[in-house]
């Protein structure tokens, strides 16, 4: 299987030694700063630490209201490094992306650097808020912003080698909005999908404690640069090359794979769905390495130097549900489908 | 009636004799008048006196004394009265005699023996015992033969009281009693039905511990799997005993569950699988040592930290949980 590479065109800044297990002390206590700020989403925020640590970017899904923004926003505040959020709307343009024009008070136009290039190469999360809403020119943009991490712009490249790319977009209207291509779903690592806290104590806590009132003043209550961003991607390779993917857990994956992708081969069953006409594609091998990836990472942060099953079904409904792509017939009812897909696969497949 | 006979052996000691036979009275039956298949009583009463006694032991005992003739049975009792020993002897016999014609029969005679004769022989001495008691100071009486008239039994019948008929054996035979024919269809039925129970206890006995033609069963994976692993062990057979071990095993938790089990379904299984519980412990070793088998660079400390011995128990006992949770 071809291991990705992360470009890495500029040194890291700052080296020394990494210390696997300090690190992963400083990523559990990376999760708790943002607790702090985002209750009952322990899942949520456990993937997102993953996908910082597996240098992935995340799309987040789901109702309004139910806190994607806080959360990035409390992810982007305790990793540090600059942070840059824009609005995905049907009039945005690619270019306004990366410049700005306008009037200067002397009436005369001028250029100015827009979201991305004002950081410059410190621009660390990229928040691209309601992503479904910005049309196909602005997706495009973004692929190559997160597959390369880098721009073109006024005829000179422009590198973001600490680059996170994060989208949300809610699951409400269908109006006005455009289905992110294929391509782009794929380049995100994870889909995470973001409900209401179920417990009644965050409930009660998410409604009555006044803290949650003001979330500016929340996310400011973060402690700022809890991770040392500029120092992820040497870790992230440290971490890549240290833990342990068995030759048996090599098997296990192709497996996986294959039932994915031929689910009638494997047995799988789904009620009311002819499991040979179901897959019209996807589950590419970009996103089986991005899986990969994130288990050694979810290995790492639950303290082994070895990858088991476990991480791998841990995670693998948000690593790829999104890049299976089902016969027009069924995608209605994608969401119950596959993830009983995805169920009856790890029921099946044997591991080792 | 019988016939009071009193041969007397008389045997009067002399003077101051202090011990002695005194007396044997044979009380016989009648002499004539016998048929085929009667029974006849002779009764003995022997008296002695001092320390002299019969010599029991000495008795005829029952049984066929002749090709006619059986001792059915001997009674003896003992009495004492004045200072003497009284003995009654009862013999009881049966003719087998089937005579055409009226006949004269011998039942024999038998010797007395008695213990301590010390007397002085008599000079009367009984008159059928010419005695040697006179030669060792042994002194011994003998019941005498009893001569029987024995009479035909077939000529009075046929002639008095059927005198239709010939004389022909059949037809003075009265037919066969017809045997009672013994009623088996009850016990055939419960033969049946015990045999046919039987055969259920065993076909459930077999299918509780899935042995052949239930070896498949689906409910008995643990039990498949510890037959696998024991035959993979006493076999020898294939590269990594300890590799194929585990996976038998792990299939068999995996059709248990009905899906496939990690090492962190074990407290979720063990929370289905109530039976499991007291194997928590070791099951979650076996799953530590699997991850660090299957999926470490460590296969010696898999192998180390959970060997095949405690693997093939595991199974075993795994097995049994298995069995008595059913």
């Amino acid at each position: 299987m071809p291991s990705p590479t992360v470009q890495q065109p500029q040194a890291d800044e700052q080296t020394g030694p990494l210390e696997l297990d300090d690190w992963c002390r400083c990523a559990l206590d990376f999760e708790r700063e943002i607790a702090k700020a985002v209750i009952g989403q322990n899942r949520a925020i456990r993937l997102l630490t993953i996908a910082v640590f597996a240098r992935g970017h995340v799309l987040l899904e789901g109702d309004v209201g139910v806190g994607k923004t806080t959360l990035l926003r409390a992810v982007a505040r305790a990793l540090g490094g600059a942070y840059e959020r824009i609005q995905g709307t049907i009039d945005r343009m690619p270019s306004q992306i990366i410049y700005n024009t306008y009037h200067n008070q002397e009436g005369k136009p001028r250029v100015a650097p827009g979201p991305v290039l004002r950081h410059g190469s410190d621009l660390s999360v990229f928040f691209f808020n309601e992503i479904n809403r910005a049309r196909p020119q602005v997706h495009s943009l973004l692929l190559r912003l997160m597959a390369e991490r880098s721009v073109t712009a006024f005829n000179q490249e422009h590198q973001f080698p600490h680059l996170l790319v994060f989208a949300d977009r809610n699951r409400i209207e269908r109006e006005e909005t455009f289905e992110l291509p294929a391509a782009a779903r794929d380049r995100f690592l994870m889909e995470v999908e973001i409900s209401a806290p179920s417990d009644e104590k965050s409930r009660r806590e998410l409604l009555f404690a006044t803290r949650f009132h003001d979330v500016d003043k929340l996310i400011a209550s973060l402690k700022d640069g809890v991770l040392d961003y500029r120092r992820l991607n040497t870790l992230a390779n440290v971490i890549q090359n240290t833990i342990i993917v068995s030759p048996a857990l090599e098997r296990y994956v192709l497996d996986l794979w294959k039932a994915i992708r031929e689910p009638a081969s494997a047995g799988i069953q789904i009620a009311n769905v002819d499991v040979n006409r179901m897959i019209a594609g996807g589950s590419s091998p970009r996103g089986m390495s991005y899986l990969i990836r994130a288990a050694r990472v979810a290995a790492w942060l639950s303290g082994r130097d070895m990858v088991v099953p476990e991480d791998i079904r841990d995670i693998f409904h948000e690593c790829m549900a999104h890049r299976i792509f089902l016969t027009p017939v069924y995608e209605l009812r994608r969401e119950e489908i596959v993830r009983s897909l995805i169920a009856d696969v790890f029921a099946k497949v044997p591991a080792p | 009636m019988r016939s009071w006979l009193a041969i007397v052996f008389l045997l009067l000691s002399v003077g101051g004799s202090s011990a002695a036979i005194d007396a044997v009275n044979v009380y016989e039956p009648r002499k004539f008048g016998h048929f085929l298949g009667d029974t006849l009583e002779r009764r003995v009463e022997v008296i002695t006196s001092g320390n002299t006694e019969l010599f029991t032991a000495a008795l005829p005992r029952p049984g066929a004394l002749t090709y006619w003739l059986d001792l059915v049975s001997i009674d003896l009792s003992e009495r004492e009265e004045n200072g003497r020993k009284i003995y009654d002897i009862t013999l009881k016999y049966q003719i087998f005699y089937s005579a055409l014609e009226a006949k004269q029969l011998d039942i024999p005679s038998f010797p007395l023996r008695f213990k301590n004769p010390n007397s002085v022989a008599p000079n009367g001495e009984a008159p059928s015992e010419p005695s040697d008691a006179s030669q060792g100071g042994n002194y011994s009486a003998t019941v005498p033969a009893l001569r029987l008239v024995i009479s035909p039994l077939r000529d009075i019948v046929l002639d008095d009281l059927m005198p239709e008929k010939t004389g022909d054996i059949s037809d003075v035979m009265r037919p066969d009693a017809v045997p009672q024919e013994i009623n088996v269809v009850p016990r055939e039925r419960l033969l049946l039905a015990s045999a046919s129970a039987l055969a259920g206890a065993g076909l459930l006995l077999l299918w509780h511990y899935a042995i052949w033609p239930f070896a498949r069963r689906p409910k008995r994976p643990f039990t498949q799997a510890d037959r696998q692993i024991r035959s993979l062990q006493s076999g020898g057979a294939g590269e990594a005993p300890y590799r194929d071990s585990l996976l038998i095993l792990h299939r068999a938790f995996d059709q248990s569950a009905g899906r496939r089990i990690f090492a962190a379904d074990v407290p979720e299984f063990v929370a289905q699988h109530q039976r499991f519980s007291t194997l928590l412990p070791r099951l979650k070793s076996f799953f530590e040592s699997s991850q660090l088998y299957f999926f470490s660079d460590d296969r010696r400390a898999a192998e180390d930290r959970f060997p095949i011995s405690d693997l093939a128990r595991l199974a075993a006992d795994l097995a049994r949980e298995e069995r008595s949770a059913a």
